[in-house]
């Protein structure tokens, strides 16, 4: 599965200037007998340990309250500290049949839905094609 | 391995295209369909995919803060 990198700005939007390319993989969550119901775009992020979601979709699988799960600290590069809390579900990648049994992590904290290396362990091999700003999941 | 059994295609979206669009939105979840439009917003991924008609048609995405480089997160 082959995924083009989506661009963002960076700084002021300056025409002259070049996007930033990353990653973005669309993927279903699923848990308890539901599953959410339209994919949205996670960070392939292979510098993060973990798979870690906002909050606010965990109710998508019948979790009313986070902090049910494992807590486990967490710190980004800059230092700060996010309260996360992982949970046994499974991840679907768009436009695969499988389900992927993951720990997902909740938090309140973080601003965007990240898939770190236990997700890339699902998968014989995670090529990052930069010239082609492309992302390969290999099964 | 081709992508197929579904019923939008997340390589024909091109979120440069909607950037200046997604300023309004930064910290929201926003549902955007195959030919990079933003059909619905809300502050939570349910109140989103609420308003979206054809679920199977959109892909969400949580607008990071624009402007930002990424770093990561470690467990």
């Amino acid at each position: 599965m082959k995924f083009r990198y989506q661009k963002f700005i960076i700084g002021d939007h300056d025409p002259t200037k070049p996007l930033v390319a990353r990653p973005f993989i669309p993927v279903y969550l699923h848990g308890n007998g539901k599953k959410t119901v339209s994919p949205y775009f996670a960070l392939l992020d292979s510098g993060a340990d973990r798979v870690i979601f906002p909050g606010d979709l965990a109710v998508e699988v019948g979790i009313s309250n986070i902090e049910t799960g494992e807590p486990e600290p967490t710190i980004g590069i800059a230092g700060q500290k996010a309260d996360v809390y992982y949970h046994k579900l499974a991840l679907q990648v768009l436009g695969d049949g499988k389900t992927l049994p993951t720990d997902v992590g909740f938090s309140k904290d973080i601003v965007l839905p990240i898939l770190g290396r236990s997700f890339f362990h699902h998968f014989r091999a995670v090529v990052f094609a930069e010239g082609k700003e492309e992302v390969e999941l290999k099964n | 391995m081709t992508i197929k059994h579904f019923m939008i295609d997340p390589n024909r979206i091109d979120l440069s295209k909607v950037m200046q669009d997604l300023r309004p939105f930064e910290g929201q979840w926003v549902a955007i369909s195959e030919k990079s439009h933003i059909v619905a917003n809300g502050t939570t991924y349910g109140e989103t995919v609420s308003k979206v008609s054809r679920a199977d048609e959109v892909i969400l995405l949580k607008v990071p803060p624009l402007g930002y480089s990424l770093a990561p997160l470690e467990g």
